[in-house]
């Protein structure tokens, strides 16, 4: 019996620590804390919301967004994607909306105050929260009389709450600021092909696919594409955003026919703008009809982002035709008929030139760096202006001057096969100056500017190194003198002045070119007095440049003069600087050239000035 | 045994009752007070606990360190305890640095009696306050930094889950979520002295831009190596930072807390750009304007890249949607970096309407500058126009205007020398008044100085130039050079006008080629200095060809100076130095210094000098013209200093083998040398054939470019010229030539004629004074009408000179007031002489002569003498239609005959 009770007992003690464990549901901290708690929105729901409604007196429909997958959405009156920023500023104070004061329903009778007086018998705006199952109305009032609040319905109809009226704001705005307004969503890095999709246009498809870093056109023909511009058009489409979007009523409009599709393809994901322009009139609309794919809200998108489209064959190719073979170029050979040259790397890192003479022999000058660089520089900027034909014939080639070409540049690489450039003849369009030209590399042929031609000159002194003779960096020029050859005279200097910082005085210019004596360029006549240079004009040279130089030489000095002769300014740019000693001539530069000029120009002395008093005149008619 | 066994039997049994009784009775009162508890609960849903207990059981959740208060609390079944007001302090401080409006925590009991992890089973707090001691904090006060409004956390076994954690700080306001597995909390050391280690926290906090109102949500997970992954999200309307006003800004982010390093795995940003507090340092690109908003986007992804304080994501883009308006409409600029290299290197790109620009960015560590990067880029544009992108250019015509219609740039800036420098590409550009097709250059642009070279440009396929332009900014010193082909239009904005004046004249089939050079301090005109050589073949000047052309002209502020003049002809050459005076106001362009001489075609002189008056001499050969001295002079006393024209020249000109044509006179051999000062003209040695005679003299001109005022002197000899030409062109030179070669023409008239000029006239030969002698020799006067009708009265009274031979006349006459004396005009012939005297009125045209004539001449003569004296004629009426009265006088033998005694008594 007492066993019996014992366990009845036992029983008992359980169920009752079962009732105050697990099954009493009064959890009275609980309830002390929620009382506390001025959260409009339970946490739990809050946090989980996945559909909104709005219902304002601003709009004809309501507005609702819903969660997707991966995003919210607007789902009426648009079908369209939901502004992340402006959904997450929404939900984040709905999550976080607290009451700052309240009064219960139940008391506005005895306050002489009723729902009206807070406008939320028929609010402006009236929120309906969901989520799962459990769906929540908030009406939203009027706005406090005093500060920046708002009177709100409690989720229970129990209390008016007094809010922040930042919720208020965010919807009060232009609901449209709920649609997201850039068409594409896949990110740049993500994407893996490029398509477009003319339909006006014979339906040519233009396709450009990406392999690593590298973008090449594989539709309609295949070659390679250039990768900044591919990058930046792919990044400012990206960016594409809608002008305006369309009344609900339009989007039923079927943008087949003569729509322009632009696709873009990443990994498993592909994204496809629909544009067509808004009738069949043939006039240049301001505006094209724009969807996407999945997507059934029409918008509007400017016609000049559209053209671009059309010419994305042309612009987004590779025009740089020889900027790899720039990269590892060791020989470079430029022929024209029987007339030709070489620039060859020597093993030492420096450059020659190789060239035939007149008499047949094969010379060589030593290359000038900035020759070669500027060299380089073309090679790694040259364009195509534009391309012509892809698959020329041999009758075209013809045409095009490519079988007897101006120039043909080989171009030899150390670890890679040699590539022949062409220039051909001159494009016939008389409105600008362009030349054919093109490459062994493809067949296709396209049009370059002018400038190729004088920097590819035949003419080996325009490579040739330009220094006749450059000083120790130690050496002092102890005297400079200019002399007047005839007179015997030396041409005096004007006086330096130690305050004019921004220019130096002719005598220092002059001093600082002895040092390092570079001509703009060498003829290839030598040194002769006077030189002839052609049946009618010679150089003479009336002046000398004198200049004593010191060299430092361990404990001794040493000193040693040398004389340079110079011919008169022949022309702006043109005046001739001889040595004797090594045979070398050449041009001056030309700060060298405007240094001197003010020593050695003389203008026309200025005539007196008339007379006040009339000269007397002796013509009066001789008498008989 | 059997007792015993039954006395322990019962003793058992008796044990066992009086136990299970025990128990019985304790399980009684044990139900008792559970339901007393439940009775109490459901009534008063609190009970008071005692507050040692509290505080212990508290002590085993916190840890021993804190100082714990609160101001009230209560306990519900199922271990629940409320407290308000409660604090957390630390020992010996004053205030609190954690308090909570109301605190609700669920406790674990059986483990709380247990000892066993977790004490609680769940948290809720309203209204946390965190707060700093006065030591760590900025200002030196005890300060509130982090409020927690709602909280709620779940303890099980072995894990805590923040359900949500709303928390704000400033302006951050943030929800928080995730979970932890609480042995690495348990099993971490608690801080003894129970102080919260918020500093970095918050100072990462206080660092958020003050205006910033940040919205955002935080899920966390740790595991159980107490590695921390979390994900959060963030939005802001407005944000400032250094000047940058941000607004809508949406952040998405994730990241870890391994091995306590943290570490950002991914970023993405989102928003626009209200401001910017400071533009790019471009001076000269001031008036790009920023199209505020700027829609932006940044995105960090891929790998990460260690630091020792954050690991974060080693490639970093950024994209900013139309950040700019016009001159450079960007539509979107965008860059991207990979931050593991170092330096920092970011690839940018560019897009605009038919613009587009790439290039990249790399830090430069050694460069103590404001931009410390090297940029290298390519860009094209097209329609650029140069003052749109440089507005503070000078205001030159020849930049004003600039534009092209594509313009591409391939460049790269060096922030250790400051310097651009690249290749830049022209299409269609123009220049001052100059459209070229293509330019080609490259240059180096930095602060202090730019410079293109080499510059090609071309105009169309065979007019091409290349030169330099190089200009010093301080010194604002430039120099533009080039060589090729000339075109003078585009240079003449930068020369001014006299450089179209000289050069717009000349045209070619072919451009010119030679080379120029334009230096001085823009925009300074009087600092221009040049210098022009150029040359071509089949030019023209002023329509004049010349098969060879070569010039040299130099310029300063003074002068425009042509000192070398060469142009061949086919037969001969026009060659010399000329000088322009410049400054002199605006049309005041005259060739002032003359150094010329020619052997080349006339009209090639006359073009080339420019002197109007000079093309009434015409020349059908290739005279030689050698002129020297000065034209055009500045007055003494003139406000306005124009010059003037007042020659001082000496020249000289000659032409051996051709003709010149001087109005009607044709003149072969012709020769002058003279001086011209001021408006007198002298020429001095004047020389050559006229009409088959030869003539020498000299003339004088007063105010001879004003031909109203013009006065002449001329002193001619002319020997042995034949008659009717010599007076058919001398009457061309009169308004009325007609009425001379009337006169004094008729049929075949020829003769020999000598003559002495020595008069001056005005603009108008009619109004002539002077005289002079005119002799004919070898003459048939008879069928000279020297005096017209008296031929036909000497016909009709028997005496026709058409059957007398008479072949000579010498008259002196003298011209003034329009009447012409004729002082002794003798006509002979073998048989009859004829001496007249007496004037003609050249105003009203009428005669008034007396003639004596006498009949056979020789012995013959003078025994005919008294009857040729009785013989006078008079002569009257229009010179057209004279009238001839024959008066017979004999006594005028007498009379002559005593009037020639007395005055040889006179002489004597």
């Amino acid at each position: 019996m007492r066993l019996r009770l014992t366990f009845l007992l036992f029983a008992l003690n359980a169920a009752l620590l079962g009732a105050i464990f697990y099954f009493d549901k009064v959890r009275s901290t609980e309830d002390l804390l929620d009382q506390s708690s001025r959260l409009v929105l339970n946490p739990d729901f809050a946090l989980d919301l996945d559909r909104l409604t709005i219902e304002s007196h601003n709009t004809p429909d309501p507005w609702t967004l819903e969660q997707s997958a991966s995003q919210w959405e607007v789902v009426s009156p648009f079908k369209w994607k939901a502004n992340p920023y402006a959904v997450e500023q929404l939900l984040f104070q709905l999550q976080r909306l607290s009451w700052e004061s309240r009064f219960p329903v139940s008391g506005l009778d005895d306050s002489t105050q009723s729902l009206e007086s807070y406008q939320l018998h028929d609010p402006p705006i009236r929120l309906t929260l969901q989520s799962g199952s459990t769906r929540i109305v908030l009406p939203l009032g009027a706005p406090t009389g005093v500060g920046n609040r708002l009177y709100m319905m409690s989720p229970d109809g129990d209390y008016v709450y007094v809010v922040p009226r930042g919720v208020l704001d965010s919807l009060q705005h232009d609901l449209e600021a709920f649609l997201d307004r850039r068409v594409f969503d896949l990110a740049v890095e993500e994407a893996r092909a490029l398509q477009i999709q003319d339909r006006a246009a014979s339906s040519v498809r233009v396709r450009l696919e990406r392999n690593q870093d590298r973008w090449r056109f594989v539709s309609p023909i295949e070659t390679a594409a250039d990768p900044d511009r591919v990058e930046a058009f792919l990044r400012d489409w990206q960016a594409l955003e809608v002008e305006d979007f369309l009344e609900a009523d339009a989007s039923s409009e079927n943008l087949s026919g003569n729509s322009i599709r632009l696709t873009l393809e990443g990994t498993g994901a592909r994204e496809t703008l629909i544009l067509r322009p808004p009738d069949d009139s043939g006039e240049a609309p301001d505006h094209f009809l724009g969807r996407r794919e999945a997507w059934p809200t029409l918008f509007r998108i400017r016609a000049d982002r559209v053209d671009e489209l059309r010419s994305v064959q042309e612009d987004l190719r590779e025009k740089r035709v020889l900027a790899q073979t720039s990269k590892d170029w060791s020989s470079l050979e430029i022929q024209f008929g029987d007339l030709g040259l070489t620039l060859q790397k020597l093993e030492n890192g420096t450059w020659q030139v190789l060239y035939t003479d007149n008499d047949g022999q094969l010379n060589s000058l030593p290359a000038d760096e900035t020759a070669i660089s500027r060299i380089d520089q073309l090679l790694s900027t040259l364009e195509a202006q534009r391309f012509l034909t892809d698959a020329p014939s041999e009758s075209d080639l013809e045409r095009f001057g490519l079988n007897s070409p101006q120039r043909r540049v080989i171009i030899r690489r150390e670890n890679n096969p040699d590539v022949t450039f062409l220039v051909g003849g001159l494009h016939p369009d008389e409105s600008e100056t362009l030349l054919y030209a093109r490459t062994d590399q493809s067949d296709s042929v396209f049009l370059i500017r002018p400038h190729v031609l004088p920097s590819l000159s035949l003419d080996p002194y325009f490579y040739r190194e330009r220094t006749i003779r450059a000083l120790p960096e130690a050496a002092v020029v102890l005297d400079l003198e200019l002399i007047h050859r005839e007179s015997g005279l030396p041409v005096p200097f004007p006086e330096e002045d130690p305050e004019n910082e921004t220019r130096p005085g002719p005598r220092e210019t002059l001093a600082d070119f002895m040092k390092n004596i570079r001509v703009e360029r060498f003829i290839s006549e030598p040194f002769a007095e006077p030189l002839p240079l052609d049946d009618e004009k010679r150089i003479e040279w009336p002046y000398l440049l004198e200049a004593r130089i010191r060299y430092p030489s361990g404990s001794s000095e040493k000193t040693e003069s040398f004389t340079l002769y110079l011919s008169e300014r022949l022309g702006g740019t043109t005046q001739y600087l001889g040595d004797p000693e090594t045979g070398l001539v050449g041009t001056l530069p030309v700060s060298i050239i405007e240094s001197l000029y003010d020593q050695l120009a003389t203008f026309p002395e200025t005539p007196s000035e008339i007379p006040s008093e009339p000269i007397e005149s002796d013509l009066a008619p001789e008498s008989d | 045994m059997s007792r015993l066994r039954k006395l322990v039997a019962s003793c058992c049994w008796r044990f066992g009752c009086a136990s299970l009784s025990c128990l019985n009775i304790a399980l009684t009162l044990l139900a008792l007070a559970q339901a007393g508890i439940i009775l109490l609960n459901s009534l008063q849903q609190v009970i008071p606990l005692p507050n040692q207990a509290i505080r212990q059981s508290l002590q085993q959740v916190l840890g021993k360190g804190y100082e714990i208060d609160w101001k009230s609390l209560a306990f519900d079944l199922k271990g629940g305890l409320f407290l308000r007001e409660f604090s957390l302090r630390d020992p010996g401080r004053e205030k609190a640095f954690m308090t909570t409006r109301a605190l609700q925590v669920d406790f674990a009991l059986i483990h709380l009696l247990l000892g066993l992890e977790p004490p609680i089973e769940s948290l809720r707090a309203l209204d946390i306050t965190l707060s700093l001691p006065p030591e760590k904090t900025r200002s030196g006060l005890h300060e509130p930094v982090l409020t927690i409004p709602e909280t709620a956390l779940r303890f099980d076994k072995s894990s805590l889950t923040v359900e949500y954690l709303f928390l704000d700080s400033r302006n951050l306001q943030l929800i928080a979520s995730g979970s932890a597995p609480l042995d690495p909390i348990t099993s971490r050391d608690r801080p003894e002295t129970g102080s919260l280690d918020l500093p970095s926290l918050l100072d990462a906090l206080h660092g958020l831009p003050p205006d910033l109102t940040l919205l955002g949500r935080l899920h966390a997970r740790m595991d159980h190596s107490g590695n921390l992954s979390a994900r959060a999200r963030f939005s802001a309307p407005r944000a400032s930072h250094a000047g940058f006003i941000f607004n809508r800004l949406l952040a998405s982010a994730t990241f870890t807390f391994q091995d306590a390093v943290p570490a950002l795995t991914s970023l993405s940003l989102e928003g626009q750009i209200e401001a910017l507090g400071s533009s790019p340092a471009l001076p000269d690109l001031q008036n790009v304007d920023l199209n505020l908003p700027i829609p932006f986007s940044l995105s960090a992804s891929g790998p990460l890249s260690p630091s020792p304080s954050l690991h974060y994501p080693q490639r970093i883009q950024v994209g900013l949607s139309r950040p700019l308006q016009s001159p450079l409409p960007i539509r979107s600029l965008n860059l991207s970096s990979n931050l593991s290299r170092k330096p920092l290197h970011l690839l940018w790109n560019a897009v605009g309407p038919r613009s587009f620009a790439a290039g990249s960015l790399t830090r430069d560590p050694e460069a103590d500058t404001p931009f410390p990067f090297s940029l290298r880029f390519r860009a094209s544009f097209h329609e650029p126009s140069l003052r749109a992108f440089f507005p503070n250019l000078p205001h030159n015509p020849l930049l004003k205007r600039a534009q092209a219609s594509f313009l591409s740039l391939d460049a790269s800036f060096l922030p250790r020398s400051n310097t651009l420098s690249g290749l830049l590409l022209a299409d269609f550009l123009h220049i001052g008044r100059t459209d070229f097709d293509h330019l080609h250059t490259r240059f180096r642009l930095n602060p202090s100085e730019i410079h293109l070279n080499p510059v090609l440009v071309r105009k169309s396929f065979n007019e091409s130039a290349s030169g330099s332009y190089s200009q010093h900014f301080p010194s604002s010193r430039f120099s533009l050079n080039a060589f090729g082909s000339i075109f003078p239009g585009s240079l003449d904005a930068l020369l001014g006008q006299w450089w179209e004046r000289i050069f717009l004249p000349v045209h070619t089939p072919d451009p010119l080629q030679g080379d120029v050079s334009v230096w001085g301090q823009w925009p300074d005109r009087d600092s221009l200095q040049s210098v022009t050589a150029v040359s071509g073949s089949g030019a023209s000047y002023r329509g004049m060809a010349i098969p060879d052309l070569r010039l040299k002209i130099r310029s300063n502020r003074e002068w425009a100076y042509l000192d070398e003049l060469n142009a061949r002809f086919l037969d001969g050459r026009v060659s010399g130095r000329l000088g322009w005076r410049l400054g002199l106001g605006k049309g005041q362009l005259r060739p002032m210094i003359v150094d010329f001489k020619s052997d080349g075609p006339w009209k090639a002189v006359v073009a080339a000098s420019g002197v109007e008056a000079l093309s009434r001499l015409e020349f059908s050969g290739q005279p030689r013209v050698r002129a020297r001295g000065t034209l055009w002079r500045s007055p003494r006393e003139t406000p306005s200093g124009e010059s003037l024209l007042f020659p001082d020249l000496t020249f000289e000109i000659s032409d051996r083998e051709d003709e010149c044509h001087l109005k009607s006179l044709v003149l072969s051999d012709f020769r002058f040398a003279g001086t011209l000062l001021g408006s007198d003209l002298k020429l001095d040695s004047l020389s050559g054939d006229f009409a088959g005679g030869v003539f020498t003299g000299r003339m004088a001109l007063r105010d001879w470019n004003r031909p109203a005022m013009r006065e002449q002197q001329l002193t001619l000899q002319l020997f042995d010229a034949d008659y009717q030409t010599a007076l058919r062109q001398l009457a061309g030179l009169l308004r009325e030539p007609d009425r001379l070669e009337d006169a004094l023409l008729h049929g075949d008239t020829r003769g020999r004629l000598d003559a002495a000029v020595d008069m001056s006239f005005g603009s108008d030969l009619d109004e002539a004074e002077g005289s002079g002698q005119i002799t004919l020799r070898r003459a048939n006067i008879s069928r000279i009408h020297l005096f017209g009708g008296l031929s036909r009265l000497l016909d009709d009274i028997g005496l026709g000179f058409s059957t007398v031979n008479l072949n000579a006349a010498s008259i002196q006459w003298r011209l003034a007031d329009n009447r012409l004396g004729i002082k002794e005009g003798l006509v002979t012939g073998p048989v009859v002489s004829l001496r007249a005297e007496g004037e003609i009125n050249l105003k009203s045209r009428l005669l008034n002569l007396d003639a004596d004539l006498m009949l056979l001449q020789g012995l013959i003569s003078k025994v005919l003498t008294p009857v040729s004296d009785t013989i006078e004629l008079k002569v009257t009426g229009p010179i057209e239609e004279p009238v001839w009265r024959m008066n017979l006088t004999p006594l005028r033998w007498f009379q002559n005959r005593l009037s020639s005694d007395s005055r040889n008594n006179n002489e004597r």
